[in-house]
């Protein structure tokens, strides 16, 4: 082994290479902060290459008036012996003399003499200005996610790839019941009702298998579930943060309750005035109805009277007219049952529901109450069905309140008219439609009402309230039909709709 | 049968015209189903005398215009006049022109054979509107005031609510007039009861002493 002095004269060698390819800055300095030496880091924050070309020594001008009180307090410690051994670490802000300002994380440590007292204190600086940025970007993103969070008006979920939530907004928890904690690291599926509850790690799955994107993106409604067991409908939107080897996904979620709430009483609301409106037809058709049923029960009651009568006589002449009077008794009794049928099928209330239905049955149907006063009226009129009309998807009654309330007004608007011809009609067209039409000879449309005229409340009649045609309009539109009105090439008005084309069901023919 | 009485069933539904026929036809009756009241104009003139059953609601014509038509043709045949419900106004002015009778559709069998034979009684006795002027007045003089007046509300057309509403009283007290009427004049249908109101307005200049309502 070498001897003391040999150790000595290396262990200084050694030491002064040390300090002079150390990145840290390595300071000694007096307890009048006067530097004593400096390795070579220091001298480049200085901008000196010896002591001597300090202007000032202490060069207290390379560290910020902010960071001085801290230093001061530090070598303060250090030369009251207040620590004895070396520092924690802490911050200083330290302005090189040709560079940027920068931050470094500094220790301190009191140099004794052989005799114990304090001489000199030595000082370590490590540049940290490049960790401290990064620390604090990611420190103020935080802080913006989580006012996010706090703040976001719909829920917000974030789930990893196994579909165990990492966290969640404060509007989850207001909406789910869950609180945080019961939610954080559980599967996101506890949000979901059945069958969605058991697939979901199923379309986590197929996602990071195909990255076919069936939701990310877009968006869809959903249903959801709460604690409590109730179900939702929801808006879902979600994305996803690739971080590297591995993903989250962020689902915001919007409670649709109210919406689809506000939607159902909207739809219930119309559906009410559609049949209101019904009613009010047949209440202005009631005078005709009323004769229409009597003429088939004043026939039931003169062939029944005279049947009655001619039941004593047993002769077989008798008996055949008994016979016939009784079979056309039936064929009235059921002339009057129709006009019942279609009245009680016209003003009941039933859910809107789409079928097949044939189109030459409907305006059949209708005809029974829509014609039922024509002739009376002076109205000569045609029925034109074409023979290979298709079969439509649509809602019967509306459908049929529709045409009746079309061949009534025409009917209405030919009261005047020295000509009362009307023509309804219904038709195949290209494009996968059927046509329906009404034509009258009426006056027209009075120009006052003009394009106006599918609009509520407006209407050229003196005891009507203007919502017929503008719930005719909402009805078609429903169907994805289109209702018109246009003048007839010789006067009078011609109004068609259009329904879409159904496939033919045989199955449905009795 | 001898000197079948002759039926004109005008009406524009086929149903009620073929019913009407074949019940009237086994009562004993000859029918002529006619479908509208211009072609019953048509075959009227000079054709053999009858009845007239008359529907009220027709296209083109309707019963009245067809009634007036005759009057105006100089057509002297009895009319009864078949209306619909709600159609009081119109049968009262078919009365009041001169029809023997009014119905509503639908009747009993009893009820039109009543109007009929009625109907044929003036057809053989032509006189009978005319002697019925004088007696007409005699009869109504033992009305009380209460009881003219709702007669007056019938004959004006007028259902027995707006009588009722006329006079401020309640349409239950107008049937209790209304049946001491019918009651006091001896009669058995509305129509019955009109045509006696009708025929002493159109008697000459008698004092009627104590028939005044107001």
């Amino acid at each position: 082994m070498p001897d003391g002095t040999t150790i000595d004269f290396q262990r200084e060698a050694y030491l002064e290479a040390l300090l002079a390819t150390l990145p840290e800055t390595i300071a000694v300095f007096d307890s009048d902060l006067r530097i004593l030496d400096l390795n070579q880091a220091g001298m480049d924050l200085l901008d000196i290459s010896d002591l001597d070309e300090l202007s000032e020594n202490p060069p207290l001008y390379v560290i910020s008036e902010k960071s001085r009180p801290k230093f001061k307090e530090i070598t303060d410690k250090i030369f009251n012996g207040d620590l004895t051994i070396v520092s924690d670490a802490f911050l200083l802000e330290i302005l090189p003399v040709s560079a940027p300002h920068q931050l470094h994380e500094c220790r301190l440590a009191p140099l004794k003499d052989p005799n114990g007292r304090i001489i000199a204190a030595v000082m370590s600086g490590r540049d940290v200005t490049r960790r401290y940025k990064a620390l604090d970007q990611a420190d103020r993103t935080l802080s913006i996610l989580h006012s996010i969070q706090t703040t976001v008006p719909d829920a917000m979920i974030v789930i990893d790839e196994q579909g165990l939530i990492a966290s969640c907004s404060d509007t989850a928890v207001n909406l789910f019941g869950y609180s945080e904690s019961e939610m954080i690291g559980k599967n996101v599926n506890i949000l979901m009702p059945s069958p969605y509850r058991e697939e979901h790690d199923g379309y986590i799955a197929r996602y990071l298998k195909s990255g076919e994107k069936r939701i990310i993106g877009k968006g869809r409604e959903v249903k959801a579930k709460r604690k409590d067991g109730t179900i939702f409908p929801m808006r879902l939107e979600v994305g996803e943060a690739n971080l590297g080897d591995y993903r989250l996904f962020t689902g915001f979620i919007h409670d649709l309750t109210r919406r689809h709430k506000t939607e159902e009483r909207m739809q219930q609301m119309q559906s009410e005035l559609i049949h209101a409106s019904r009613l009010s037809a047949v209440g202005t058709l009631a005078s005709s109805l009323a004769h229409e049923l009597n003429q088939p029960l004043t026939a039931i009651a003169n062939y029944l009277s005279a049947g009655r009568d001619m039941l004593e006589d047993n002769s077989p002449e008798t008996q055949k007219l008994v016979q016939q009077a009784l079979d056309e008794s039936v064929t009235q009794s059921i002339r009057a049952g129709k006009i019942v049928h279609r009245l009680r099928e016209f003003v009941s209330k039933g859910k809107v529901s789409m079928e097949v239905l044939s189109m030459a049955e409907l305006v059949n149907e209708s005809k029974t109450l829509g014609l039922i006063d024509a002739r009376l009226k002076g109205v000569d009129y045609i029925v034109d069905i074409h023979p290979d009309i298709n079969y439509v998807l649509a809602d019967k009654v509306q459908i049929q309140q529709v045409m009746v309330n079309l061949m009534r007004n025409a009917i209405e608007a030919m009261e005047d008219s020295p000509v009362k011809q009307l023509t309804v009609a219904a038709h195949n067209t290209k494009n996968n439609r059927v046509e329906f039409i009404v034509r009258d000879t009426g006056a027209g449309i009075p120009p006052e009402i003009g394009t106006r005229l599918f609009d509520p409340f407006a209407t050229s009649k003196t005891d009507g309230m203007g919502l017929g045609l503008s719930i005719c309009k909402k009805i078609i539109q429903a169907h994805e039909g289109k209702l018109t009105a246009k003048p007839a090439p010789d006067g009078g008005t011609i109004f068609r709709f259009t329904l879409l084309k159904a496939p033919k069901e045989k199955s449905f023919a009795e | 049968m001898p000197n079948e009485r002759l039926v004109y069933i005008v009406d524009d539904d086929d149903a009620v015209r073929r019913s009407a026929s074949f019940m009237l036809k086994h009562a004993g009756f000859q029918t002529r189903p006619i479908e509208s009241g211009i072609e019953f104009l048509r075959q009227c003139k000079g054709a053999e005398r009858g009845c007239v059953l008359l529907d009220i609601k027709m296209p083109e014509m309707d019963g009245l215009e067809v009634q007036q038509e005759m009057i105006s043709n100089g057509i002297n045949m009895p009319v009864i006049v078949l209306t619909g419900h709600g159609d009081v106004g119109l049968a009262v002015r078919a009365m009041r022109a001169g029809a023997v009778s009014f119905i509503a559709k639908p009747y009993e069998k009893q009820e039109l054979i009543a109007a009929l034979e009625e109907g044929f009684e003036r057809l053989e006795n032509r006189d009978l509107k005319e002697m019925a002027a004088s007696e007409a007045q005699v009869r109504l003089a033992c009305l009380t005031g209460r009881e003219r007046d709702v007669l007056d509300g019938l004959m004006t057309g007028y259902p027995n609510k707006t009588i009722a509403y006329d006079l401020g009283i309640s349409p239950r007290t107008v049937e209790i007039y209304r049946a001491n009427m019918m009651e006091k004049l001896r009669v058995q249908s509305l129509a019955e009861a009109l045509r006696i109101g009708f025929a002493a307005e159109k008697a000459p200049t008698i004092e009627a002493g104590p028939i005044q309502a107001k």
